[in-house]
């Protein structure tokens, strides 16, 4: 690639997808950034409704449009995505951007069989024969875990399994060799046996093609397996950002808390997270979240979402608390509460 | 086991169906009075003559007068050796007089199938493709235009503008021009027409709605992240999934059509075919003529939803046919 060193793979500026609806204008995403590197995983992590998938499906516009219509800067390699016409967009999609998408049941298409699907793939963006691509299929339909894969090629659809669908999704994604896989709850479907047997596969199909991964989830569990860095979004706006150790060792915004408390063992297991998603077609003033937040303060309700306070050179955080002096421990707890709320960890660590 | 004995087994009873159509017709021919006899009674009574030996003896000249399984056997019999008994006002086979019709009714039928065929889909695809633009409600407006309108009707307008008043299309239809001439396609120019117009309404609406349903569906914004071009899309995965619902629609109702509607087209526009042929049967009271007509339609019906089951197979094959 022609792209100068410390250019991001991915940057995504000001993103914001606004939908034309009868209710008046739904805007899903309102103005988020992120960068994914070469090879880095992305999570972008939130409750279903928070437009994270629409986020994920507005890097290379496959928002339906009407009534959807897409802004801000998508920068892919150095090329300016969002300014690209139909053929340039058509040309990237499936061949350095790639997608896999929630529901594997009807991903594919029940009438051509799956090698034919996946054949398709190719030959769109390459002049291979047919012989030459049914090869490259098998190939990967090995590689992602179907057992006899040439005969499997010429099976339709609905004679694989949900798992086996997302596996074969994922060939598909991956058969052009891609620099950006953007993978939307790939296994929010699949049962957790193959949830796991999915990640493992990605995260090896990571290291073995070394690609970028967009990945969208509302399961702070996957995250910990499989991210570097998360994007915590929350109404159409970004609430907090960081590599994946610091949000998870601490998390500065009381949504991000709420979430993990949402974990098995956390506070809030059983009971989520009181309130729900603001109306995206009349959003709040000030913090998206702040009539659910237990922490809110007047000033919460005021302006629009806070700037993100920058705590360390990756992570950052969109929470007034955070600005003109007042107290963030208020949310993170002291030293000593953190050691008590903090899942799986009743009386400090081995490190104390 | 699998495809081919259930392609056996549904034309196995494609036959059972007609045979039974057979015998219904059989059993309401026998039922009824003879027109024949009954003037061969007047007849006679006219001239002075006996009406009741005048009756028997007709009775005796069309066989009447043998038992009634007997007359059942002979007439199975000649139905499935293609004897379909003798047109009294045409003095001629039945079968002869309905291949001669079939000519004609052909020559307009292939082409009208053949258009609403390809266009019916392609135009509820384009709707759907702009669903709820004026495009849209165009060629909606258009469908429900042809659908509303009876055929025969619209005929006798087209007729009267193109016709009488304009003078481009000849009145009267000509047998005497070659089949595949100018001025036979001329003259076969509005039939179609109408008959087009007349079920492209049904086959677009399906086609529109079943396609809006596949416009949205994952598999296609799957396509779309693939790469693959718009058009390939429309083409290849949306419309092949649509083309299933959709093959019941058009079989059966391009044969509501040909069996109903094309024989008021024939009426009007004085076509010589099948439509005509069992129109004038009708007045004339030519049972013979009338039964092996139906007959005729019977079969093309039979064998057209045999056709659209066969054709559901290669169109979806989640359709699996092991167990049937």
């Amino acid at each position: 690639m022609s792209t100068e060193p410390g250019t991001p793979l991915l940057s995504v500026e000001n993103l914001t997808t606004t939908f034309d609806t009868d209710a008046g204008e739904l805007v899903a995403v309102d103005g988020i950034d992120f960068e994914v590197q070469e090879g880095q995983t992305v999570c972008i992590v939130g409750e279903s409704g928070s437009g994270k998938t629409v986020a994920s499906e507005s890097i290379t516009q496959l928002v339906p449009s009407p009534p959807g219509s897409i802004d801000g800067t998508v920068r892919f390699e150095g090329r300016e995505v969002s300014a690209m016409s139909e053929s340039e967009l058509r040309e990237i999609r499936g061949s350095a951007v790639s997608h896999v998408f929630q529901n594997p049941q009807d991903a594919l298409n029940h009438c051509y069989t799956v090698g034919w699907q996946i054949v398709e793939a190719i030959q769109v963006h390459e002049d291979v024969s047919k012989a030459a691509a049914r090869e490259r299929a098998v190939d990967l339909l090995d590689r992602v875990g179907i057992a006899n894969a040439a005969t499997r090629f010429d099976d339709y659809p609905h004679e694989f399994s949900g798992g086996q669908k997302q596996r074969v999704m994922i060939a598909m994604a991956l058969v052009t060799n891609p620099d950006l896989l953007i993978a939307d709850e790939p296994t929010t479907a699949l049962d957790v046996t193959v949830q796991a047997q999915i990640l493992s596969l990605l995260d090896d199909l990571q290291e073995e093609y070394g690609m970028g991964i967009v990945f969208v989830t509302h399961d702070l569990g996957v995250v910990a397996q499989i991210a570097d860095y998360v994007v915590v979004m929350y109404a159409g706006k970004v609430m907090e950002r960081g590599d994946v150790y610091e949000v998870f060792e601490e998390p500065a915004h009381p949504y991000t808390r709420a979430l993990m408390d949402c974990l098995p063992g956390g506070e809030r297991a059983a009971g989520g997270i009181g309130g729900t998603l603001p109306d995206p077609t009349d959003p709040p003033d000030g913090c998206r979240f702040a009539p659910r937040c237990e922490y809110a303060v007047e000033e919460c309700s005021r302006g629009t979402q806070p700037e993100e306070a920058r705590l360390s050179d990756s992570h950052s955080v969109s929470c007034v608390y955070y600005h003109g002096g007042r107290d963030a421990s208020v949310i993170t707890g002291g030293a000593d509460a953190e050691e008590g709320r903090r899942p799986g960890s009743p009386g400090g660590t081995a490190d104390d | 086991m699998g495809l081919g004995w259930y392609i056996t087994r549904r034309v196995a009873w494609a036959f059972v169906v007609t045979f039974v159509i057979v015998s219904i017709t059989w059993g309401l021919l026998a039922a009824s009075p003879d027109p024949q006899v009954s003037q061969a009674a007047t007849q006679a009574a006219l001239q002075g003559g006996n009406p009741a030996e005048a009756q028997e003896r007709a009775r005796e000249l069309r066989g009447l007068d043998a038992p009634l399984y007997q007359r059942y056997i002979d007439y199975v019999t000649g139905v499935y050796t293609l004897d379909w008994g003798w047109s009294q006002t045409r003095n001629q086979p039945v079968t002869e007089a309905i291949l001669d019709a079939l000519y004609y009714t052909i020559q307009y039928s292939i082409p009208w199938t053949v258009l609403v065929v390809l266009l019916g889909p392609l135009v509820g695809l384009y709707s759907s493709a702009n669903q709820y633009s004026w495009k849209d409600h165009a060629a909606t407006g258009f469908a429900f235009f042809g659908y509303a309108i009876p055929n025969f009707f619209f005929g006798i307008i087209l007729l009267l503008i193109f016709g009488v008043q304009l003078g481009w299309i000849p009145v009267i239809y000509n047998t005497d021009v070659p089949v595949f001439s100018v001025a036979n396609a001329i003259q076969l120019a509005m039939p179609v027409f109408v008959l087009v117009t007349g079920s492209i309404g049904a086959v677009m609406r399906v086609s529109r709605n079943e396609s809006s349903e596949f416009m949205q569906a994952d598999f296609v914004k799957t396509a779309k992240a693939k790469g693959v071009s718009q058009l390939r899309i429309y083409g290849r995965h949306v419309l092949r999934p649509t083309m299933v619902p959709l093959s019941t629609t058009i079989v059966g109702y391009l044969l509501f059509l040909f069996v109903g509607s094309s024989l008021l087209v024939e009426v009007v526009f004085s076509i010589p075919g099948l439509g005509r042929l069992l129109y004038r049967a009708i007045i004339a009271q030519d049972t013979s003529v009338v039964l092996g007509t139906t007959l005729f339609f019977t079969f093309v019906a039979t064998v057209g939803n045999l056709i659209q089951d066969l054709v559901y197979t290669v169109l979806d094959p989640r359709i699996n046919f092991d167990d049937r």
